[in-house]
C-alpha cells in the first residue's frame, strides 16, 4: 500500500502544450495537485467528484465537487481551496469535447492505493441507461 | 449532524435571496436549487453553509463568481456559479 503525503506535491515547471492528450492530462495533473494540496498527513486513496452542470438554453453553467480521502475504512473528508480546480473542469470538458465529440456532465478523479491516479467521465446518456 | 428547523428556515432565506440576483437566477441555479429543495424534503440534513463571493477586482461591488460550501448528512459539497448573463 502507498501513503500519499503532502511531499508529493511537486509543481513541475510549466510545459508548452502540444497535443489535445497532453493538454488533457496536464489538466488532470493539476487536478490531482490540487487534490494533495488538502490532503490529511497520511492516506490510503481519494475519490474526488467533479460536476459540470451545463447545456442550458440561457448558457448558464455550474462547476461542483465533492473530495472523499481513505485510510483504511476511515474516511475524511475535505474541500479544494480556491477556484482554480473549478476552473479548470469547463477547460478540461471543452477540450475533450473539442477532440472526440464527447459531451460528460461529470467526472471523478481517483487516486488509487498503488499510487496511480485514473479517471472515469459519466455522460448524460450513461445515465439514462443507469435509470 | 443535526440540522435544526431553524437552520432549514435560514437555508430556505439563503435560497429565497438567491432568487433575486437576476444572474444568479438562471438554469444552472435553478437545477441546484431543485436538488437541495428534494434533499430537505427528503429529510436530510443539509446545512453548514458557508458562501465565498469571488472578486478578480476587490472594489468591483459585482462579484465574478460565487462559491457555496454546505453538507448533506454530514458530507462536504462544493457549488460554483459564475455571475455572468445567463450564467
Amino acid at each position: 500500500m502507498v501513503f500519499h503525503t503532502k511531499k508529493d506535491l511537486i509543481i513541475s515547471p510549466e510545459v508548452k502544450l502540444s497535443n489535445p492528450i497532453e493538454e488533457q492530462r496536464q489538466i488532470i495533473d493539476v487536478l490531482y495537485r490540487a487534490i494533495l494540496v488538502v490532503a490529511p498527513e497520511k492516506f490510503s486513496r481519494a475519490v474526488c467528484r467533479f460536476e459540470y452542470d451545463h447545456g442550458f438554453e440561457d448558457g448558464s453553467s455550474s462547476v461542483g465537487g465533492q473530495l472523499t480521502f481513505f485510510d483504511g475504512d476511515e474516511k475524511k473528508y475535505a474541500v479544494l481551496k480556491g477556484d482554480d480546480a473549478f476552473d479548470l473542469v469547463p477547460k478540461l470538458h471543452a477540450k475533450m469535447k473539442s477532440h472526440t465529440g464527447g459531451d460528460w456532465d461529470a467526472f471523478t478523479l481517483f487516486i488509487n492505493e498503488d499510487g496511480t491516479v485514473t479517471s472515469k467521465f459519466e455522460y448524460p446518456e450513461e445515465q439514462k441507461a443507469n435509470g | 449532524m443535526i440540522v435544526s428547523k431553524k437552520e432549514r428556515r435560514y437555508f430556505a432565506k439563503l435560497l429565497e435571496v438567491f432568487q433575486r440576483f437576476p444572474n444568479f437566477n438562471n438554469s444552472a441555479y435553478k437545477k441546484w436549487e431543485n436538488e437541495i429543495t428534494r434533499s430537505l424534503q427528503n429529510g436530510d440534513d443539509v446545512g453548514n453553509v458557508t458562501i465565498r463571493f469571488n472578486r478578480v477586482d476587490p472594489h468591483n461591488p459585482r462579484p465574478d463568481s460565487l462559491t457555496i460550501e454546505y453538507e448533506v448528512n454530514g458530507v462536504p459539497y462544493q457549488k460554483r456559479f459564475n455571475n455572468q448573463p445567463g450564467g
